[in-house]
C-alpha cells in the first residue's frame, strides 16, 4: 500500500494531534494539518493532498463553507473531502452528505479504525 | 208499544160478542119454554112469569159476562202498558247508574290530577280570608293547608309577606290581570323560594297559586355561578379562545384573542375566522379555506393541533401560532331507527328504537402566539449544538489518545497500567454514550428532532438490526432468533433501528451465555385489547407488534414502569456493570411515541422479560407514500 497524503483541517490542536497519531500509527499516511478553514484552503492548493479531513465547526469559516471554496477552486475541486462533525443528529449528517462530500465521519472517531474508514470511503 | 191500541181496539168487541151470545142463548131458551109450556105440567102454576123471569136473569147474566170480559181485557191492556213503562224505567236506571259510575271515575281522576299538581292553591276573599285550600304533596307551608281555611292571611303569614300578597290581591281584583311575584319564606329553619300567581275570581275573590321554586332557584343560581366562572376563565385566560359556528364564523372570543389579533371583539363577531386571520400562509401564498385544519375539524369532527401556521393581525403583521381546534358536538335528536330482522321461523320482525345523534355544531379554537417560544427553542438549539460540540471535542481527544495507547504501538504498559488504561477507555466510551443519549432524548422529547419518516419495509429494518447486533450476540454467546414480517411502515428507519438495537442490546446485557433472544414481528388485529382506543370516527390503523424476548433475570413488578424514566435502572449498579446510561428505554419510548406507537414490558422474575412496541401499519391506499421502499 502506497503512502497517501492527508490534510487534517481542525481548529482543535488536540484533535489534530490525535488524528495525526492515529493515521501515522495505524495506517500509512503522510499527514499535513491546518488550524483553520483559510489555512486549509491554502494548504490544499499548495500541497495537493489525496484527501482532506475537514472539521465542520470552526471559528473563521466553517467546514461546509470551506468545502464550497475548495470546490470553487479548480486547483482543489478534485480533492475528495471528508467532513468530521460533532453533530450527532442524523438530519445534520444527511444535510452535510448532500453537499457533495465523499463521506461524513462523526466525532468522537475511533483512532484504531480511522485509517481503515478513510481508505474504505476513498476506495468505495 | 204501537201494537197495543190496535189490539185493544180489536178486543173491544169481545165483551159485546160475549153479551150477545148470552142473550141469544137466553132468547132461545125463553122461546123453547114459551112453546112447550103446556107440555110441562109442573110449570103451569107459573106459566105467566117463568119464561120472563128466565129471560130477565139470562139477559142480566149476559150483560155481566160482557162487562166482566171488558174489565178483564182493560186490566190486561193496562198491565202491558205498565210492564212497558217498567222496562223503560229499568233502562233509564241502568243508564243513570253508568253515568254515576263514569262521574265517580272522572271525579277520582280529577282528584288525582289535582293532588299531583305541586302547587298550593288557595281561594281567598278580598279581605284576606281563606275560603278553601288545596294541599300539595310535600309542599312546605307555614300552616297545614286544612288548618288555614277559615283564617285570615295575617294569622298565617308574617306581616310583611301578608302585606305584599294583599297588595297583589287588590291589584288582581282591580285590573283583572294575573299578578305574579316571587318571595322568600323561612319554614322550619330552611329558606324557601316561592312564586305566587294571583287570579281574580269574581269581584270579591281570588285564586292564589303558590309554587315552591327552591330547587329551580338553586339550579339557576348554580348555572349563573358557572357562567360567571366560565366568563372569568375566558377573560383571564392567557390563550386566545374563540368559538366558530359550522360555517367558520366567530361566535365568541375572549379578550386575549382580540388582543393578540389586534381587533376589538365586536369587530370580529360573525366574521369568518379564516378570512380575517388565516388568509395567507407565511410565504405569502393564499391559504384556501378547504386546506385549513380548522375547517377540516368542522367537516370531519376531529381535533386538530397545529403549531406550524401563522395568524395575521389587523395591522398586517403575522405571528407564529399554535392552536387546537376542538369540534363542539351536541345531541340534537332522538330519531327512531327502524330495524328489520328475520326470525328463525322466517317471520320478518320490525323494531323501532330511539337512538341519540351527535351533530357537529361548531368548534372551539384555543391559540397562542409562540414567537417567544420559537425564540427560546432557537436559543436552546444553539446551546445544544454548542454543548454537543464542546463536549465531544475534548472527548474525541481523550478517547482517541487512550485508544492509541491501548493498541500497544506506542510502547508496552505494565499489567496494572494496562488495567487502568482499560478503565479509562471504558469510561470514556460511557461518557460518549451518555452525551449522545442526553442530547438525543432532549431533542426527541422537545420535538426538535423531526422524525424523518419514509416508507420502509418492517422486515428490512429488522434484518438491518440483526446485522448490527449479531456480533454482540455472538460475543456474549447468545442465540438470536429473528422472525421478520414484510409490512409497509411510514417511519424514521434510523430511529426504529435505534430503538430495536437498544432493546436487543439490553437483552444481550442481561442474558447468560447459552440463552436465547427472540426478535419477533407480528400483525395485530384492530380490535386487539393491547391497542389504545383511537378516534371514534376513523377506525384505528392496523398495528405491527415488535417484541424482544429474553431469558434474563426479569424485572420486579415495582420497577416495570419506572425503568422507562430517565436515569432509571433496575439496579443502581447496572450502569457501572452493564455500561448503560439509564436513558436508553426513555429514548426508545420517545421514539415509539413519536410514531404513534406504544412501548411496554411484561416480565417474570427469574424467567425473563419481553419488551413490546407497536407501530401503525401503512394502509395500502395511502397515496404517494406507498410507492417505493426506502431500504437505507
Amino acid at each position: 500500500m502506497t503512502t497517501r497524503r492527508i490534510l487534517i483541517v481542525d481548529d482543535e490542536e488536540d484533535i489534530r494531534t490525535v488524528a495525526q497519531a492515529s493515521l501515522e500509527i495505524m495506517g500509512d499516511w503522510e499527514v499535513i494539518t491546518a488550524a483553520s478553514g483559510q489555512e486549509g484552503i491554502a494548504k490544499a492548493e499548495a500541497d495537493q493532498p489525496d484527501v482532506i479531513l475537514l472539521d465542520v465547526m470552526m471559528p473563521d469559516i466553517d467546514g461546509p463553507t470551506t468545502f464550497q471554496h475548495l470546490q470553487a477552486n479548480p486547483a482543489t475541486a478534485h480533492i475528495p473531502v471528508i467532513l468530521l462533525t460533532a453533530k450527532a443528529q442524523t438530519a445534520d449528517q444527511r444535510k452535510f452528505a448532500q453537499l457533495g462530500v465523499t463521506a461524513v465521519f462523526v466525532k468522537p472517531f475511533d483512532p484504531v479504525t480511522l485509517s481503515d474508514q478513510l481508505v474504505a470511503a476513498l476506495d468505495g | 208499544m204501537k201494537g197495543a191500541p190496535k189490539q185493544l181496539e180489536r178486543r173491544r168487541w169481545l165483551p159485546l160478542l160475549a153479551g150477545l151470545g148470552g142473550a141469544i142463548v137466553t132468547l132461545a131458551l125463553w122461546q123453547f119454554l114459551s112453546r112447550y109450556k103446556q107440555q110441562i105440567n109442573f110449570l103451569e102454576a107459573q106459566e105467566f112469569w117463568l119464561p120472563e123471569l128466565l129471560l130477565s136473569v139470562g139477559l142480566l147474566f149476559s150483560g155481566s159476562i160482557a162487562r166482566l170480559t171488558y174489565l178483564v181485557l182493560v186490566a190486561r191492556q193496562q198491565n202491558q202498558v205498565i210492564a212497558q213503562k217498567n222496562q223503560h224505567l229499568l233502562t233509564e236506571l241502568a243508564r243513570y247508574q253508568e253515568m254515576q259510575s263514569a262521574l265517580a271515575i272522572s271525579e277520582q281522576q280529577n282528584r288525582v290530577l289535582l293532588e299531583s299538581i305541586p302547587d298550593l292553591m288557595i281561594r281567598m276573599r278580598r279581605d284576606g280570608f281563606y275560603l278553601d285550600c288545596k294541599p300539595a304533596r310535600g309542599f312546605a307551608s307555614m300552616l297545614p293547608p286544612q288548618e288555614s281555611v277559615g283564617k285570615n292571611i295575617y294569622e298565617i303569614l308574617p306581616q310583611e309577606l301578608a302585606d305584599q300578597r294583599m297588595r297583589f290581591v287588590q291589584e288582581a281584583l282591580a285590573t283583572g290581570e294575573v299578578q305574579s311575584y316571587e318571595f322568600q319564606l323561612m319554614i322550619q329553619g330552611e329558606l324557601h323560594q316561592q312564586e305566587a300567581r294571583i287570579v281574580a275570581s269574581g269581584s270579591n275573590e281570588v285564586l292564589v297559586i303558590i309554587r315552591d321554586i327552591t330547587d329551580r332557584h338553586q339550579i339557576e343560581m348554580a348555572l349563573e355561578r358557572l357562567m360567571r366562572q366560565n366568563e372569568l376563565i375566558l377573560n383571564s385566560a392567557g390563550e386566545g379562545i374563540c368559538g366558530l359556528d359550522l360555517q367558520g364564523r366567530i361566535t365568541f372570543m375572549n379578550p386575549a384573542a382580540s388582543r393578540m389579533l389586534g381587533y376589538e371583539i365586536g369587530e370580529l363577531l360573525y366574521q369568518t375566522l379564516h378570512t380575517v386571520v388565516q388568509h395567507h400562509k407565511l410565504d405569502g401564498t393564499p391559504y384556501s379555506i378547504e386546506e385549513s385544519p380548522i375547517h377540516k375539524s368542522l367537516r370531519e369532527g376531529m381535533v386538530q393541533h397545529r403549531s406550524d401556521e401563522v395568524f395575521w393581525r389587523r395591522d398586517g403583521s403575522s405571528f407564529p401560532v399554535e392552536y387546537v381546534s376542538t369540534p363542539i358536538r351536541e345531541r340534537v335528536s332522538e330519531a327512531p331507527r327502524i330495524t328489520q330482522t328475520n326470525s328463525p321461523k322466517g317471520d320478518i320482525q320490525i323494531a323501532e328504537e330511539l337512538h341519540a345523534e351527535d351533530e357537529i355544531v361548531g368548534t372551539v379554537i384555543v391559540f397562542q402566539d409562540i414567537t417567544e417560544r420559537r425564540s427560546i427553542e432557537r436559543m436552546k438549539d444553539e446551546f445544544i449544538s454548542v454543548v454537543s460540540h464542546e463536549l465531544r471535542t475534548p472527548l474525541t481527544s481523550i478517547r482517541g489518545a487512550l485508544g492509541l495507547i491501548a493498541t500497544g504501538k506506542l510502547g508496552e504498559l505494565s499489567d496494572r497500567g494496562q488495567n487502568l488504561l482499560d478503565i479509562a477507555v471504558t469510561n470514556a466510551d460511557r461518557l460518549v454514550r451518555l452525551v449522545n443519549d442526553i442530547l438525543d432524548l432532549e431533542r426527541i422529547e422537545s420535538g426538535r428532532i423531526t422524525m424523518e419518516k419514509r416508507l420502509h419495509d418492517a422486515a428490512d429494518l429488522i434484518q438491518q438490526t440483526r446485522a448490527l447486533m449479531q456480533t454482540l450476540a455472538d460475543k456474549a454467546g447468545v442465540d438470536l432468533i429473528v422472525t421478520p414480517l414484510s409490512v409497509p411502515l411510514w417511519v424514521d428507519g434510523d430511529r426504529i433501528i435505534q430503538a430495536l438495537t437498544n432493546l436487543l442490546s439490553n437483552a444481550i446485557k442481561f442474558s447468560k451465555s447459552g440463552d436465547t433472544i427472540w426478535l419477533t414481528a407480528q400483525l395485530l388485529s384492530s380490535d386487539s385489547p393491547v391497542l389504545n382506543p383511537s378516534s371514534p370516527i376513523s377506525p384505528p390503523p392496523q398495528q405491527l407488534l415488535l417484541s424482544v424476548r429474553d431469558q434474563g433475570r426479569g424485572i420486579p413488578a415495582d420497577k416495570i414502569e419506572i425503568i422507562f424514566g430517565r436515569f432509571q435502572q433496575v439496579d443502581a449498579s447496572d450502569s457501572r456493570e452493564k455500561g448503560g446510561t439509564g436513558l436508553g428505554l426513555a429514548i426508545c419510548r420517545s421514539i415509539v411515541q413519536q410514531h404513534d406507537g406504544r412501548l411496554w414490558v411484561e416480565s417474570t422474575l427469574g424467567e425473563g422479560s419481553t419488551f413490546y412496541f407497536t407501530l401503525p401499519v401503512l394502509k395500502e391506499n395511502s397515496g404517494d407514500n406507498a410507492t417505493n421502499f426506502d431500504c437505507g
